[in-house]
């Protein structure tokens, strides 16, 4: 396996998540793509490599049972909306124009660069759209249709412009195949939800929110992801074999003909996770390209991605607790059994306890005659510092 | 070009012009027999219609659980008892007062409606905490149904209704219940003062639920739904689909217009041919026979419904009912914009069944263009067709059809106040017995006889085509009925048979007359002359124009027939005898 690592050329990762829809009956778009952001994030992509679009309408819904909250399962365990979620593009600005021009990165000066793709040659993009579309478009918010040449274009401009090192597209709605039919550009790696002429499924509703709350294709998507974490060893093939008619109810396509890596060697992680074994060393990249100034202008690209970088592993040591906080037990094996701890957690404070007690009286034990002091020590302090940690 | 050109020469070569011409008669006669051929063998028959779908993505009917359960039956049992005491103890007014104090309990803010004559209106609104504002949706339940029983039931659900509603924290639109005095004027009045002249206001509204449960059983059979509107309008066929879904969905059967249990599970041809029947039996007398409470709602953009229970000793609970109401407000919670996808107009031929506008419109356009064939063939077929356009002949009948445009009118006006029925049917019989009377007395020229007859069937045509779209099951019911009149025949030689042939036509396709017979046929509930009251009340109480289209649209045309059928002499012989 650690030929397959180092296949890998990338030096970062962007997440591009878009939800194309509106309005309180696509829920379950808003939910697949906050499930996707929560999981590249669990994954290790900060927040400043994560353009999240969407239309941000359904939390705050009047028609919402559980204000400001926002559920890709009928179990309620995860609240996906429940805390620092940055939503870059927001209700209308989720524009056919935003996408493009965030994908090709033409702004004005003006534009915040927390809004913007600031990719560059060695950059893993993953791009996940899911709204409604049909043979060869995709509607947006209801207003306006992406056609799947024009994503193809953008790509092929990306790769012009060395925006990307790998790209993997995925995609979520009705003959979600056909949007990925036109791409020319090298380096794509494409999957769909369902084929021509067919459509993509939800998976199950919530009764009580009145709405269907995950997409089929999205929810076994996240179900493999859930089982993987930063150092998986699991391949894009591995991912791609998960699906099944069975499961998703739709034929899945995948698109590998531009891309040249076998997908038995692509780890998932590549897309996913950020990297933080593969920095480059700093000296032999200044060194070596020293007087070319394009280069050396890259080079500083370089070097804010690595900062970047460095803020995101920050971020993301003090972001992990929090994924993992909640004390619900996944019962029933639904797909957020990572997300979820699966043990105890009074059980595990009860055994800190007790360990906590042991080590104290074997000390007391070993040296009675010296610590008297020990006696006095209040255990409820340890009590405490147990719950916090 | 060519081909045009061929077509021309080939129909020039084998006459199908004048063919067609000296056919006309007979070809009137197929267009209106094909129409109401098409709808009586065709619709119905397997393949020419439709199941019913939700058209709008965002009501999803019965997604969201529904909890109107038996947590709720006490609370609704302790409210109809109390409601059923009111009934016998006290005014409405005093119960206005009452359960006015009730709504108020739960937050919602309620004003009377006063109305000189017809009652008092309790309403409430519940305003939405999260929601906007601006639209609204309304569950009304009058406190005396349309065969004059006291809507216990009904008035409790809709109370119980209101204050499960205001536990919910997902309503985006206001939720407005109206307790008014009956279904029809007083829910009419109430309907147009919100819209006019009230303070206490709550948006717009988009849909209308009306509960109507008489009585005091805690159980029922099954229900019934109505629909239709005034002046042939219908609520957006996907609040019908909701409404039919739920009930399904709930386990109950759902019966339009009014028929037994026993036929509810039946799907052949008989069967939807008689709901098909119903349904424009129902959408013509729509206002004119009794209201349920829907109709009171019509025409200012309100999707209404009515919802019945009917039966004592069946298997549902009244909270089963409920929860009618509550999946359909949950639904129409979800929607965004006014209804406005699905249709408009339709035939239901059962609860799951349509047929769309564009398929039964054709049976319509068919009888009206028998009417235009018949003007034709009264202009053509005879040795008069050549008159200019300005001949006496002409400019003649024109002002001939105002006058009877103006007698119409003074008519319709009159009856307003001398509400006398039988005088106006028996002036009628008189009045086409007119030509038979008058037989070789007097004497009408010829021309005139033509000229009357196709000016008063290019009338018909232009009502019923402008009529069919808006209100097509009037338009089709009055195209029939009239159509005898256009099978009168010009009489020069005091033909007794003749004579008597055109009577029967005439009295047939008089506009008075044709209703009352078809009137006490099919609907018993107006029998006698009673018809010619309720179409004056529902102008007056609703605004339902059948009775102005009857005098204004049909009468005119039937009063030249009239006169052009007595009998005429040619120009020839009456410049000879002068």
């Amino acid at each position: 396996m650690g030929d397959v690592a180092d296949s890998a050329t990338h030096t970062n990762n962007w997440a591009v998540l878009v939800s194309t829809s509106r309005f309180w009956f696509n829920y379950r778009h808003m939910a697949n793509v906050l499930s996707m952001y929560r999981t590249v994030k669990r994954l290790g992509i900060p927040d400043s490599q994560i353009i999240l679009m969407l239309s941000d309408d359904v939390a705050c819904n009047p028609r919402n049972l559980f204000p400001g909250s926002v559920f890709n399962n009928a179990d309620r365990a995860l609240d996906l909306y429940g805390e620092s979620v940055e939503v870059d593009y927001r209700g209308y600005e989720v524009t056919v124009e935003n996408f493009i021009r965030l994908l090709t990165d033409r702004w004005d000066e003006d534009h915040p660069k927390s809004k913007r793709l600031m990719t560059d040659e060695n950059s893993n993009v993953f791009i996940y759209l899911t709204g409604h579309g049909g043979e060869d478009f995709l509607k947006f918010q209801d207003a306006e249709e992406i056609a799947s040449h024009d994503i193809a274009d953008a790509f092929a401009q990306m790769y012009a412009k060395k925006r990307y090192n790998e790209l993997f597209f995925m995609i979520d709605t009705c003959q979600a195949n056909t949007m990925f039919s036109k791409f020319y550009s090298p380096n794509v790696i494409a999957v769909g939800s369902s084929e021509l002429d067919e459509s993509s499924y939800s998976h199950h509703s919530d009764v009580e929110i009145g709405v269907a709350v995950v997409d089929r294709f999205t929810y076994y998507t996240l179900g493999f992801m859930e089982e993987i974490d930063k150092n998986s060893t699991l391949t894009l093939q591995d991912l791609f074999d998960s699906y099944t008619f069975e499961k998703v109810h739709s034929h899945v396509g995948v698109r590998t003909d531009l891309y040249s890596r076998n997908l038995s060697e692509v780890l998932i992680t590549d897309f996913f996770g950020n990297v933080r074994n593969l920095v480059p060393d700093d000296d032999s990249v200044t060194n070596n390209h020293e007087n070319d100034k394009e280069l050396k202008s890259e080079s500083t690209l370089l070097k804010i991605a690595k900062l970047k970088h460095n803020e995101a592993l920050i971020q993301n040591t003090t972001t992990n607790p929090q994924v993992t906080k909640s004390k619900r037990i996944n019962t029933d094996d639904a797909i957020y059994q990572g997300a979820v701890e699966t043990y105890n957690v009074t059980l595990v404070k009860a055994l800190g306890i007790f360990i906590l007690v042991a080590f104290l009286f074997l000390l007391k034990t070993m040296s009675c005659s010296k610590t008297d002091t020990l006696k006095t020590t209040d255990i409820s302090l340890y009590d405490e510092h147990v719950a916090i940690y | 070009m060519a081909l045009v050109e061929n077509l021309h020469r080939r129909i020039v070569s084998i006459g199908l012009v004048p063919k067609f011409i000296s056919k006309l008669s007979q070809l009137s006669l197929l267009c209106c027999v094909i129409g109401l051929g098409c709808l009586v063998a065709l619709l119905p028959s397997d393949g020419q219609f439709r199941r019913t779908y939700i058209s709008e993505n965002a009501l999803l009917p019965s997604q969201a659980y529904s909890y109107f359960r038996e947590s709720e039956w006490n609370i609704l049992r302790g409210y109809r008892t109390q409601l059923d005491i009111f009934q016998h103890v006290s005014t409405i007014h005093d119960t206005n007062a009452e359960v006015s104090k009730w709504l108020q309990q739960f937050g919602v803010k309620t004003a009377v409606y006063e109305d000189e004559q017809y009652g008092e209106t309790l309403y409430g609104i519940f305003h939405a905490p999260r929601g906007d504002g601006t639209e609204a949706m309304a569950i009304a339940a009058p406190w005396y149904n349309e065969n004059g029983e006291h809507n216990t039931g009904g008035a409790a659900l809709a109370i119980t209704l209101m204050r499960y509603f205001s536990r919910w924290p997902v309503w985006s639109k206001n939720i407005i219940i109206v307790l008014s005095e009956d279904p029809k004027a007083s829910l009419r009045s109430w309907v147009t003062a919100y819209h006019t002249s009230l303070d206490l206001t709550g948006g717009s509204i988009e849909s209308a639920i009306v509960l109507d449960y008489p009585g005091v059983s805690d159980r029922f059979d099954y229900v019934e739904l109505h629909y239709d509107g005034l002046n042939g309008e219908t609520p957006n066929l996907d609040l019908v689909n909701v409404a039919v879904h739920v009930t399904e969905h709930e386990g109950m059967k759902v019966s339009l217009h009014g028929l037994p249990f026993s036929e509810l599970d039946k799907n052949d041809y008989n069967s939807r041919l008689k709901t098909m029947l119903l349904g424009i039996k129902d959408s013509v007398l729509s206002g004119i026979k009794k209201c349920y409470g829907n109709e009171a709602f019509s025409g200012w953009r309100i999707q209404s419904i009515t919802l019945k229970a009917k039966g004592t000793q069946g298997p549902h609970d009244v909270t089963t009912f409920g929860r009618i109401p509550e999946a359909m407000s949950r639904s129409v919670n979800n929607l965004l914009e006014k209804f406005h996808q699905s249709f408009f107009f339709y035939l239901l031929l059962a609860p799951r069944f349509f047929i769309s506008i564009g398929t039964y419109l054709g049976t319509a356009v068919a009888v009206s263009v028998g009417f235009v064939l018949a003007a034709l063939n009264q202009i053509l077929n005879n040795k008069y067709a050549g008159l200019p356009l300005l001949s006496i002949y002409n400019i003649w009948s024109v002002l001939a059809f105002c006058i009877a445009l103006t007698f119409a009118f003074i008519t319709s006006q009159l009856f307003f106040y001398f509400p006398q029925p039988v005088a106006l049917l028996s002036f009628n019989v008189l009045f086409s017995a007119l030509p038979l009377v008058l037989s070789t007395r007097i004497k009408i020229q010829k021309p005139f006889s033509y000229r009357f007859k196709a000016i008063a069937y290019l009338y018909m045509a232009i009502v019923l085509t402008s009529l069919l779209v808006l209100n097509f099951s009037l338009a089709l019911v009055m195209g029939v009925l009239a159509f005898p009149m256009t099978r009168t025949t010009t009489i020069t030689n005091s033909n007794v048979f003749l004579s008597l042939r055109n009577f029967a036509l005439i009295l047939a396709s008089n506009p008075f007359i044709a209703t009352w017979a078809v009137v006490n046929f099919v609907e018993p509930t107006l029998s006698g002359t009673r018809v010619f009251g309720a179409l004056i009340e529902a102008w007056q109480q609703l605004g339902c124009w059948t009775w102005f289209i009857l005098c204004l649209g049909w009468y005119p045309s039937w009063l030249l027939v009239t006169y052009a059928s007595i009998d005429a002499i040619d120009l020839e012989t009456a410049k000879k005898e002068n």
